[in-house]
Order: structure tokens, then sequence, then C-alpha cells
């Protein structure tokens, strides 16, 4: 499984990256975001989900997940997230956070 | 009565509205300020209207309207009201700073442009803060600010810097101006009128001319362990910040370094390095006060001649155009604007062959004559 994360937007326009190999992750840490991946229902979001009032400086997610045969990438504006989403988004932003997947 | 504003301002010609006003009783000049409000939308009525409009200038602000709420860490907005306009300041420092940050870029708009906040019209401010945790964001929602705390690490919280404050109300009042589409070269020229009237609002608090002002965005909301000044520098873009974790301030201060890219709606917060730029050289070769002149020719042409496509083009086009209309044709402030865009790499265009914005439709009303409105309220009983 890969997954590409990126937040980008926000005042400061600084953008937060991630790219995760499932195969170099230790076991429970593959687990863990497998887990957080089934919970989001992350296959069956829409591609796009946008606010209907524009607004400014927001934060906008885009994920995409590989898991064959599947591929899916959702863009979300972060006013916006489902909340069954929530977790996984948390948990790739504390990932890039650490600089060690970019 | 909405529906019969509505009606109003689009039928009722300038001369009538400002009969209304000059010997209408106080029913029918309420109507009639309330009309030329919300027409305020409406670019092309702008200029016919401003005679009526010196009507709409009182002594005294007319409508501030303040109130800050806490969101406790949480992501529920507007949240719990801490603060209400008039009421004494809190023991929280963010609630102070949102409170007194919307009040000095309130006073801004209403001293300097005769802006009645950001709809034109006295809508209230409204800000929430402390919303999330270690929340490194703050920004405008379509219809409030709403201000995160940072993470302490590399952010301090966001209501530290009044520009930021400023940044996210003109949001509003662009919304309810020229409504640039926040995408793309609109997006960033979107970004860019946060950014230079976030900076008026600075300056002015501070009492500072366009040389001595630091033109910095977001001073202070970087913490001392972060190697950076603040968040982008409209004087130099791109040397706002140099860090291991943040990476190199990404901005360009002219069209050879424009940054095509899909993130952040195609770089807004990019490749508004320009058109700040162009503000900076403006303000700096017209000198004294940079809200005087310089953001004069900026806040008009976004009044009235921007559209929600305007790109960086049509900018340098509109505010050459605009500081011709203001202070003479080929004079010294319509030279220092067509200079500054030529430093960053857009050569303004023939300003007598800019065509007229004309006055869309609006939606939900204005299709039929309200005859009997108009007489209602010149003849009725």
């Amino acid at each position: 499984m890969r997954i590409e994360f990126v937040r980008s937007g926000g005042f400061a326009g600084i953008s937060l990256t991630a790219r995760v190999d499932s195969e170099k992750l230790a076991p429970d840490e593959s687990a863990t975001l497998e887990q957080k991946i089934n919970e989001a229902g992350f296959f069956d979001l829409p591609g796009q989900i946008k606010p209907a009032s524009p607004g400014a400086d927001m934060f906008e997610y885009s994920v995409t997940i590989s898991l064959p045969p599947r591929t899916h990438t959702v863009i979300v504006s972060e006013t916006v997230v489902p909340e069954r989403l929530r977790p996984l988004l948390d948990h790739l932003t504390n990932l890039a956070r650490t600089g060690k997947y970019r | 009565m909405n529906n019969h504003i509505n009606c109003l301002h689009c039928i009722v010609p300038p001369h009538m509205l400002e009969s209304m006003l000059a010997n209408g009783n106080e029913a029918q000049k309420k109507v009639a300020l309330n009309a030329i409000g919300i027409s305020g939308g409406i670019r092309g009525h702008r200029q016919a209207l401003a005679s009526a409009v010196a009507y709409l200038t009182p002594v005294t602000a007319p409508g501030k309207h303040r109130t800050v709420y806490t969101a406790n860490d949480g992501s529920s907005l507007p949240g719990q009201q801490v603060r209400d306009e008039g009421q004494p300041p809190s023991g929280d420092v963010a609630v102070n700073e949102a409170y007194d940050g919307a009040g000095d870029t309130y006073d801004l708009y209403w001293d300097i442009y005769q802006r009645n906040s950001l709809d034109g019209n006295g809508l209230h401010l409204d800000s929430t803060v402390h919303y999330q945790q270690n929340y490194d964001n703050a920004f405008w929602n379509g219809q409030q600010m709403v201000y995160g705390d940072g993470d302490g690490q590399l952010f301090n919280r966001f209501t530290i810097a009044v520009d930021v404050i400023g940044h996210e109300l003109t949001h509003g009042v662009t919304q309810y101006m020229s409504n640039l589409d926040y995408q793309g070269q609109s997006g960033a020229l979107n970004e860019s009128f946060s950014d230079v009237f976030g900076s008026l609002v600075k300056q002015r608090k501070l009492n500072q001319t366009a040389d001595q002002a630091d033109w910095l965005i977001g001073e202070g909301l970087l913490t001392a362990s972060v190697h950076g000044v603040a968040l982008r520098s409209m004087k130099a873009p791109g040397t706002a910040y140099d860090d291991p974790v943040l990476g190199k301030d990404p901005q360009p201060a002219d069209m050879a370094h424009y940054v095509n890219t899909t993130q952040d709606n195609g770089g807004v917060h990019i490749n508004s390095g320009i058109p700040n730029h162009a503000f900076y050289l403006t303000a700096v070769a017209i000198g004294g006060y940079a809200w005087e002149k310089a953001g004069k020719i900026w806040y008009a042409a976004g009044r009235d001649k921007f559209r929600s496509t305007t790109d960086f083009q049509g900018a340098a086009d509109l505010t050459t155009q605009t500081a011709g209309e203001l202070f003479g044709t080929d004079g010294a402030e319509q030279q220092a604007v067509k200079n500054a865009w030529i430093r960053v790499g857009i050569t303004p265009g023939a300003p007598q062959t800019q065509p007229q914005p004309q006055p869309q439709p609006q939606p939900g009303g204005c299709v039929t004559a309200p005859a009997a409105i108009i007489r209602s309220l010149f003849g009725g009983s």
C-alpha cells in the first residue's frame, strides 16, 4: 500500500507532505493505518469535498491511496472533513510533521 | 422587506435615491440607505451613486460591532461568546487581540475609505479564537474569522500580529466587492489584497510612513526557534524565512519567477508576492503614509473595477487607470503605479482602452418594477 498525503494552503501557504510505503513501516504502524483507512471508508468517499462558501486561507488535504487493485484520491477542504475521515487525516498530518516521510 | 430592497436597488435611479435621502422621512431615508448599501455589490452603479453615497457619511462610526467567541480547543463555530462590543477586556490575550485587531481594521476602512464594515453596511465582525488544538492557521470561512493558538514549536497564536487580523477581515471585504475567485492569479490577487490592507492596518496603528514600515506579514507569528522574521515580505518577497523545518519562503517578486503549481489553489499564497511587491513599490515611490494614496488607489480599483476573474494584467491596468482618475492622468501617482507594475514584469495597458464593468443582474429579484414600492415611498399615505 502506498499513500501520498499533501496538506496545502493555510495562511502561511506552507505545504506539509508525506509519502508512505506500508512495506517500509513497522507491522503495528501499518496495521494502524489500514484500520483508519477502513474506518474512513476511504475508497467510498467522493474525490472532491468542497464547502459551499469558499472562504480563504483554509487548509486543503489531498490523499491518494494505492491498495491494489484500487487507487483513489480524495481532496477535501478542512471545514468539511467528514467525521469518519478525520482520524486518518490527523494521523497522516502527524506522520508528515515528523519529516521522515517526504 | 428584503425582497423589496433588492428590487429597489436595481430599479430606483440614483437621483431618486438621493431625493429620498434629502427629502424623505426617517423610514424612507433608511430604505434608501439600505438600497445603496446593497447596491455596493454592483460596481457599475458605484460611480452614478457617488453623490447619494455622500449622505452615507455621518460624523461618527455608524456600526462597529465586534463579537469574540472561543472554540475551547474544539471545531464548533462560532463557539461560546466571550466578549461583545463595548465590554471590558477579558483576561484572555487572544480574545483581546482579536477584538482590538478587528477594531483597528474596521477603523482603517471607515476612517480612510468610508467603508462601513466588510459589506459596506455595518456587518458584525465575528471572530473565534482557540480553534482546535495546536492549530497552525487562521482563516476566513465566508462569514467569520477563525484563529488557532499555534503549536508553540513553530507558530505562536495567530492573533499575535495585527496584520494577520487585517488580512482575514479583508478577505471579507473582497468577498463583498470583486469576489476574486480563490484560484490561480485572481486567487493570488485576493491574497495580495489581504496582505496589502493587513499591512496598512499595522502601519496606521504604528503611525508609520511607507519608508518606515517593515512590510512584513505575520511578524511575531514564528517562534524564536524558527529561522525567519515573518511569513511574507512585501518589500523583498522570498526572504521572510529560511528554516530547516519550514523550508524557504517560496514567494516570487516578479513574473520571471512566477510559480506554476496545482497546490494551494494554484499557489495563491506564493504568487501573491508579485502584486504585493507592486504595491510596496508604488507606496514607496509615492511616499508618505501608504494608506493615503497607494491604499486609496488599490481600494477604489478593487471596489469599482475588479471582477471575480481579474488577473495580474487586469490589476495592473485597472490600478493604473484608477490612479489617473483619482490623482490625474500622467501625474506622479499614476507614474508610480505604472513603474511599479513594470518592475514586477507587467506592463499596464493603455488605461483608456479598459472596458467598464457592466452591472450584473442579481439573483432573486430585480425582474419586476416595484412601482407600488416607489409610490409608497414618495406619495404613500
